[in-house]
């Protein structure tokens, strides 16, 4: 073996050593903490959503139906909102949110402050799209 | 190797750990962008509550999840679609004015029960299902 091979054995040699060392020192000081997320189906909330646009209330009328009435007609909203508190009150809902988005303005009614939404699609009489979001916190114990 | 070479090898060893070190750290960092810390927890108490009553809502619905036939609402219906035996159920669909119970075995006192919004003819009902296990959990 001649000096010079002895050299490059002694350089790999440092190399490897940098290269555990490093790897050892980067894992210690950029340490990456565990993040706990919880998964939650929800599909209650979706199957609520989707049942509430098609429910007749007490008048006759149709959630969805006035949902798109309600666009241009202040007395059809009202009736929606009277129509909404009765489902909620019957479904176990303690708090809700219902935010629609018509092609031109947004009405909205309930509580405001959810984390996640359902979102349905309506089409009015013209055939543009209304965006229905959907929140609800049922009561404990029901779901 | 001749003596050459590795005296050239020798020259430039301060080069290659400088260069080892800059890629150790470069690797290491694009791992730390890679690498996946979340810990993902499902309750599968949770899950198979889901399950159930889903099962359920299929059972009697009609063509559409989730708007019940009241004619499927009955004990042979619901046994065609639970049929595994190491569980027992009790079964409530409420309306507005009536109310139905089916109870396949004896869910006895210790159950879990789910319930979801449901439509009867299109208007509001609930259906709640209450399980217990004849195994161990």
């Amino acid at each position: 073996m001649f000096p010079s091979d002895v050299k490059d054995l002694i350089t790999a040699f440092v190399l490897i050593v940098i290269l555990v060392a490093g790897s050892a020192i980067y894992q210690t000081l950029y340490k990456t903490d565990e993040v706990l997320k919880e998964i939650k189906i929800n599909d209650e909330q979706d199957l609520f959503s989707l049942n509430y646009l098609k429910t007749k209330i007490s008048d006759g009328s149709l959630i969805s139906e006035l949902i798109i009435e309600s666009e241009n007609n202040d007395g059809a909203f009202e009736t929606l909102k009277d129509g909404t508190e009765e489902i909620m009150n019957f479904a176990f809902v303690e708090e809700y949110s219902v935010i629609i988005l018509y092609p031109t303005i947004e009405k909205k009614f309930g509580e405001d402050n959810f984390e996640r939404y359902t979102e349905l699609k309506l089409f009015d009489k013209d055939e543009e799209m209304i965006l229905v979001k959907v929140g609800v916190r049922f009561k404990e114990g029901w779901v | 190797m001749n003596k050459k070479g590795g005296s050239t090898l020798a020259s430039k060893s301060g080069f290659y750990i400088i260069f080892l070190i800059l890629f150790t750290f470069a690797v290491l960092y694009s791992v730390k962008f890679i690498e996946d810390k979340e810990v993902r927890r499902v309750d599968f108490f949770q899950l198979e509550d889901s399950v159930v009553i889903n099962r359920v809502i299929s059972c009697v619905s009609n063509d559409n999840f989730g708007e019940i036939d009241v004619n499927k609402f009955n004990e042979i219906e619901l046994r065609k679609c639970l049929t595994n035996t190491n569980f027992n159920f009790i079964i409530m669909l409420d309306t507005v004015d009536d109310q139905k119970i089916v109870s396949i075995g004896d869910v006895g006192l210790d159950y879990r029960s789910i319930g979801r919004y449901v439509l009867v003819d299109n208007k509001k009902a609930r259906i709640r299902a209450g399980y217990s296990k004849n195994v161990p959990e």
